[in-house]
């Protein structure tokens, strides 16, 4: 009991190496231990998408895996979408445009699921954009604003 | 939300696996995609001393087939059967229910497996695995055995598996259609959101001759109105007992009400599966149809 891991992971290009209990989320440990607090808890067992995170290219919820399980992966999180740590991505930009954020709680793991979404398909139609952000919960926009910023980062900067 | 501590081992070899969960007392609990027990552990409604992580284990991500089935190995991902091509052309109702099954990030980490192995009798795969008269395949440290899933699913969330014991695949019946037989298939469920567990589902696959349109074979299944997903045999047989499948849905649907005894519980009441029961399998038929 209380046995310490080691795990080596790679986050958002950065490779870590820590000593972790079994027990902690890989959430905690994004946020509590490499101070990456970009990626946010919401309900803590796996139903609102607030703490999606990119595990080895696939949208992950990363309160209800534990970072012991992570040992070898690559790890992209909110932070880790940035181009070069200081602009903003194209999707990031479109949230920005189109209002797609309002509290901003759930963006994190809106703007990772967007990211899925575009890279597996470049044109979705609303309905594939509703269907992949599904997951994902928001209580102040009505969900409208954030479609329209994945079909304005889909569209792409020209059409702006 | 923190869940208890406890220790975690990720064997590289079956062996070790059984050797760790043998040496917890029955304190340990296997861990594959954790979509199910990750939010058990975060609350504490479980609280294992010992998680053992089966994702090492070699060959556990295969998905293969042989003439009368198509086996998933312990470690496949919801997400990688629903892209496969081999799922898509031999499983296509375990094809059809996939997009059901939580979200597509649920996905990218649950197991088909492990939904089969949790049990719960709302979800999408344990339906499938009734339909399709699965085999559950257990290593154990008194060797390997299988279990009909008919027989592995006890009731709610309850199974036929030692606390010893891990699944390693399942075995998922499917058997070519008889000549001259073309398959379709129908899914359809009600729940509250999308991606929520069913409150009822409904799952149809039929084996249609194609020029006198008489169903030869038929598989029919409903969730949510039990401790466990429901194999709906006079259904079955009302079907093939008909002029031509069409003609006979009706049948089909009126047999299925004697065959449920669904609960209520914080979901829905006992009486609303009921009625929804009917309409959801009359849908799926309808699906299944269309696809001749």
């Amino acid at each position: 009991m209380s046995a310490r891991h080691t795990v080596t992971v790679t986050f958002n290009g950065r490779e870590h190496r820590a000593s972790v209990p079994a027990r902690r989320s890989l959430a905690d440990f994004l946020r509590d231990d490499l101070q990456l607090t970009g990626t946010h808890l919401g309900c803590e067992h796996g139903m609102c998408g607030a703490c999606t995170v990119l595990l080895d290219g696939a949208a992950v919820r990363s309160c209800i895996l534990y970072a012991v399980q992570v040992d070898g992966a690559q790890v992209t999180t909110v932070e880790g979408l940035s181009p070069d740590g200081t602009t903003l991505s194209p999707l990031q930009d479109a949230f920005v445009a189109c209002h797609g954020l309002q509290c901003g709680f759930c963006t994190p793991g809106m703007l990772i699921a967007a990211t899925e979404l575009l890279r597996e398909n470049a044109a979705p139609s609303e309905d594939e954009i509703r269907t992949a952000l599904g997951g994902n919960l928001c209580r102040c926009t009505g969900y409208q604003q954030i479609v329209e910023s994945v079909q304005l980062a889909a569209r792409g900067a020209d059409a702006r | 939300m923190k869940p208890v501590d406890f220790d975690y081992v990720r064997p590289h070899s079956l062996a070790a696996a059984l050797a760790a969960l043998a040496g917890a007392n029955g304190e340990a609990k296997v861990i594959a995609g954790g979509q199910s027990l990750g939010p058990l552990l975060n609350m504490r409604l479980v609280r294992p001393a010992l998680l053992v992580d089966v994702n090492a284990l070699p060959g556990f991500d295969a998905i293969e087939e042989r003439e009368q089935w198509v086996r998933v190995g312990a470690t496949v991902r919801q997400r990688d059967a629903e892209r496969s091509e081999l799922v898509a052309r031999r499983l296509p109702l375990l094809r059809d229910a996939l997009p059901f099954v939580g979200h597509a990030h649920t996905r990218n980490r649950g197991t088909v497996v492990g939904s089969v192995v949790h049990a719960d009798p709302t979800a999408e795969i344990p339906l499938v695995a009734v339909c399709l008269d699965a085999v559950v395949e257990i290593a154990g440290p008194r060797g390997a055995r299988e279990a009909p899933v008919a027989d592995f699913y006890q009731g709610y969330l309850a199974t036929d598996l030692a606390a010893d014991e891990l699944v390693v695949g399942v075995r998922f019946g499917a058997h070519p259609p008889a000549a001259g037989a073309v398959r379709v298939t129908g899914f359809a469920e009600m729940a509250r959101r999308e991606g929520d567990f069913a409150i009822v589902a409904a799952a149809v696959q039929l084996d249609v001759e194609r020029e006198s349109r008489r169903v030869r074979e038929a598989r029919l299944g409903l969730a949510g109105v039990g401790g466990a997903p429901v194999r709906l045999r006079a259904s079955e047989a009302a079907l093939c007992a008909g002029r031509d499948g069409a003609s006979a849905f009706a049948d089909a649907v009126a047999a299925a009400g004697p065959a449920i005894d669904p609960d209520g519980d914080l979901h829905a009441t006992a009486a609303y599966r009921r009625t929804i029961a009917g309409p959801l399998l009359a849908r799926a038929l309808r699906l299944a149809w269309a696809r001749l």
